[in-house]
């Protein structure tokens, strides 16, 4: 069985066939079944779904669990951090996610995206708060070079290596790598945290990445810019 | 769909789906939806409907419920939106952002893997009853309390009426579900609109009565609360049965009249959680909306 799942929206959409059912996070019931109005929706709105194959419901579940989890983590780390929300806002988002980072696979998910775009410059760490948020937030301005490098590498891929030279092409590809953790393993690479030896491995389980015409060349080259091979 | 238009310039026939005249250029002053509930075939099966379902509340000792439903729904219904908290952010944000239709967003967002085991996923979110316009329609709920349908997501947006009224029509059900599972029409073939099952939002009530009035006898609102009986929330999607408006054209912050948020929690866990609550009823603020 294969699925799609998504944070965002809690709910992984698990295709067997051509029969569709879905789960929602934190539920233990059995698949529903999901009907074409189900589909749909779940296509429009999971804008951050990432594919599994292969996988067993309770296999599914425990990445859905995480995942919705992971959407939790980032919205709460964006909002502890951003000067412009007021100081009870911030306090409240760190409590959030205080409570939030004990799932290392809801963190590893979070990173997926945390670890893809550089934090605005203004962005700083409550000075009022301790605990694990504290930490967590910390370890990310930690890997903002290592973010500023890897984004930096991807902007030096030959445009002829994208299909016609399209921006789209060019946004879909870099957007499945965020999601299905590549970029995130390339950043924890580059800053010593992860070894280089993951990376090979760790690709041949991005299901929609490789769907993707050329992804091996692209991502080669894209690798080799933080001194990376596959 | 073989409805027609006749263009105040030319006048000449024009398919309905045209948004402005191909002979002259005139732009027609309804959106296709509507002028399609507005076509003679559609709005006479759709009053033969209603009248049958008032003779059947008559004959069945009913009817002061089913003037009464049918006053609400005229009166007090709204269009609701039900999105995640993501995406209600992604609008609240930025004024100057669009609310993406359904097509949108699929061509957009995500990446549906290649191969045959994930094709079918591609002719279920190809389908349209609205072909090559399908682009401009949003879909949301027709509501009684500004809650939309909770399956959707956990923030429910009402929007404003006067910003939605003479571009909106209402169908029957969910589309997708009406037409491949009520008709037993194939996803391929179901670009056809059943007549009787769509108006124009003025005459939401006489199609809100034509589907609801029929089951006044077997689930009779309690306590003249009607909006669990206008949206019957289900357990899953394919349970959640309501009245489908399609609202052509654009939507910012700006269409937007109320926000309710009903969170999700488990364990210890709640989204949206206190901080996402705390930040967004912030912005909500910039725009004159409480939370």
């Amino acid at each position: 069985m294969q699925a799609l799942i998504s944070g965002i929206t809690g709910t992984a959409l698990l295709v067997d066939g051509d029969r569709f059912s879905w789960l929602r996070a934190g539920e233990s019931a059995e698949p529903a079944i999901a009907n074409p109005a189900y589909v749909r929706q779940f296509v429009s709105r999971a804008m951050d779904a990432f594919a599994i194959e292969n996988a067993s419901v309770e296999s599914i579940r425990t990445h859905l669990d995480a995942a919705w989890v992971a959407s939790g983590i980032v919205s709460s780390v964006l909002i502890a951090l951003n000067p412009d929300e007021i100081a009870e806002t911030r306090r409240l988002a760190c409590e959030d996610l205080d409570d939030s980072l004990d799932d290392p696979l809801a963190v590893e998910f979070a990173e997926r995206q945390l670890l893809s775009t550089e934090l605005p410059k203004d962005y700083a760490l409550p000075t009022t708060h301790a605990g694990n948020s504290s930490v967590f937030c910390k370890r990310l301005f930690d890997l903002q070079p290592s973010i500023v490098a890897t984004i930096s590498a991807f902007n030096r891929i030959s445009s002829s290596n994208f299909k016609h030279n399209d921006i789209d092409f060019r946004d879909n590809f870099l957007a499945t790598a965020i999601r299905e953790g590549l970029m995130r393993l390339m950043v924890l690479c580059h800053s010593g945290e992860q070894r280089k030896g993951q990376v090979h491995f760790r690709v041949d389980q991005m299901q929609s990445l490789k769907a993707i015409s050329g992804y091996r060349r692209l991502t080669v080259e894209w690798l080799s810019g933080i001194g990376l091979d596959l | 769909m073989d409805i027609k238009t006749q263009c105040k310039g030319c006048k000449e026939l024009i398919p309905v789906l045209e948004i402005e005249c191909p002979n002259c250029g005139k732009t027609f002053e309804s959106p296709p939806n509507v002028r399609i509930a507005q076509s003679a075939p559609l709005r006479d099966a759709l009053q033969a409907r209603y009248d049958a379902a008032v003779a059947q509340a008559r004959a069945d000792s009913l009817d002061s419920m089913r003037m009464e439903f049918e006053s609400k729904v005229q009166t007090e219904s709204r269009a609701v939106l039900s999105l995640g908290y993501v995406e209600l952010r992604y609008l609240v944000d930025n004024e100057r952002r669009v609310f993406a239709t359904f097509y949108e967003r699929v061509e957009a967002g995500l990446q549906i893997p290649s191969g045959g085991k994930w094709d079918v996923l591609r002719g279920i979110t190809e389908h349209s009853l609205y072909r090559h316009q399908k682009k401009h329609v949003r879909f949301a709920a027709l509501s009684l309390n500004d809650i939309g349908v909770h399956n959707y997501g956990e923030c429910h947006v009402t929007l404003k009426t006067s910003m939605i009224e003479d571009r909106t029509s209402t169908f029957e059900d969910n589309n997708v579900v009406f037409t491949v599972y009520t008709q037993e029409t194939l996803m391929k073939d179901a670009i056809n609109l059943p007549e009787g099952y769509i108006s124009d939002w003025r005459d939401r009530h006489l199609l809100a009565v034509a589907k609801l009035a029929p089951s006044l006898t077997i689930s009779p609102p309690k306590g003249g609360d009607f909006s669990g009986f206008l949206i019957d929330q289900g357990a899953t999607t394919a349970d959640d049965r309501f009245i489908e408006l399609h609202i052509w054209g654009p939507m910012t912050v700006k269409t937007i009249e109320k926000v309710a948020v009903i969170p999700k929690t488990v364990g210890r866990k709640m989204r949206p959680n206190r901080g996402e609550i705390s930040s967004l009823k912030d912005a909500l603020k910039k725009f004159g909306l409480e939370l």
